[in-house]
């Protein structure tokens, strides 16, 4: 199973974050060099998770010129579903899209992380159940949980969904994922009382210093230089993040991907969108993706362009 | 025992529009324009200089140069 194609959905309407910034005291140069993003989109109120996930899934078919009675699976990555999550949300955008009775639907839980670990599952998944076509959906709005006045999340969060088609007719194979967990640190990204909070320091630790470990080890595992890879799509968490993972990698520094001037860190999200640009370019054949987060949580693997 | 040039090191790596050379030990570092990601970095790195995790409760006694070789002083370097 590789990845065929990938769309995405980013609402229209933004948040001015410079301004959002500036009520916080806060300077252009932090927003510009530490925060990363000038605009945040967000979701209109009436709008659900579900609606964001579907408009991703739409533009996906188009892109593909996919019949959606040909989809075997489909499988969302959530936390911020609609309603109390129960339905899960893909049984939801299932309704909505009006797909086949007879594929399989489910969600999974899980952060920033969230992308790696659903490819990871949706191909496994898709291997042992001999499907032909699967559709990795990310849609986890924060903004449904993000207190306007916490000024250390609601300048870094942006809403946006994203679709994977995964087929065995795609271009870019999957490596062999390294994921890890640390649930001591769960309580770093929570929900709590229905608001969203972060202790920032410790989950930039936790990516400074986890992260580029991971990254080294991914690339021993696969017996790759650094050099071998010609892009670096991280979670898109803060520019003072990928700054902090990117300054461990000096030889290849300028090839960490740093996208977040529009949308802002959305969470699962920020790796597709990264990947629904690189994968259309001509002179980039291996990727490296990796996304940390939540949990405490991290997987990455390495994307290589078939026959490259 | 960490010295003021391993601490104005951090810092000028950490933010290099900073003119180290002008910091005095006794004054927040927030006063020469280290903001708070900066001083996430500051904190990562004396960490890895302490061998040891230093806890969220301990960082308000890392705000100046002075009160950084005082805390390193007193955690047994």
């Amino acid at each position: 199973m590789k990845i065929h194609s990938i769309a995405s959905y980013v609402p229209d309407h933004c948040v001015d974050n410079l301004a959002q910034a500036a009520t916080f005291g806060e300077t252009e140069e932090f927003v510009r060099t530490k925060i990363g993003a000038l605009k945040l989109p967000k979701k209109t109120a009436t709008e659900q998770t579900s609606d964001m996930a579907v408009r991703a899934v739409q533009k996906l078919m188009v892109k593909t010129e996919l019949e959606l009675d040909a989809i075997d699976a489909l499988v969302l990555v959530t936390q911020n579903g609609d309603g109390h999550n129960l339905p899960h949300t893909s049984a939801l955008v299932h309704a909505k899209l009006g797909l086949s009775k007879t594929m399989a639907v489910f969600d999974v839980s899980l952060g920033c992380s969230g992308y790696v670990y659903g490819l990871q599952i949706l191909k496994g998944f898709m291997q042992a159940s001999g499907f032909n076509n699967g559709i990795l959906v990310t849609a986890d709005p924060y903004s449904k949980v993000i207190d306007p006045s916490d000024r250390s999340t609601t300048l870094l969060f942006g809403d946006a969904a994203s679709a994977t088609l995964l087929s065995k007719l795609g271009k870019w194979e999957l490596s062999r994922p390294r994921m890890g967990t640390d649930g001591s640190g769960a309580d770093n990204i929570m929900v709590k009382d229905g608001r969203f909070s972060m202790n920032g320091r410790q989950v930039f630790n936790f990516a400074a210093t986890v992260i580029p470990k991971e990254i080294k080890s991914l690339l021993a595992q696969e017996g790759l230089q650094e050099t071998d890879i010609d892009s670096y799509c991280l979670h898109q968490g803060s520019a003072g993040i990928l700054d902090a993972i990117g300054k461990r990698f000096p030889a290849v520094k300028d090839r960490f991907v740093n996208r977040l001037l529009n949308t802002g860190n959305t969470v699962s999200s920020s790796i597709p969108l990264l990947l629904e640009e690189e994968i259309q370019k001509t002179n980039i054949n291996r990727i490296l993706i990796s996304g940390f987060g939540v949990g405490l949580s991290w997987a990455s693997m390495i994307l290589t362009k078939k026959d490259f | 025992m960490i010295t003021t040039e391993q601490i104005h090191s951090i810092i000028h790596e950490a933010v290099p529009a900073v003119d180290v050379s002008k910091i005095d030990p006794n004054t927040r570092l927030r006063e020469y324009e280290i903001d708070s990601m900066d001083f996430f970095n500051i904190i990562l790195e004396l960490q890895e200089l302490l061998g040891k995790e230093i806890p969220d409760e301990d960082v308000d006694q890392l705000r100046t140069v002075a009160s950084i070789q005082e805390y390193f002083q007193k955690n047994g370097h």
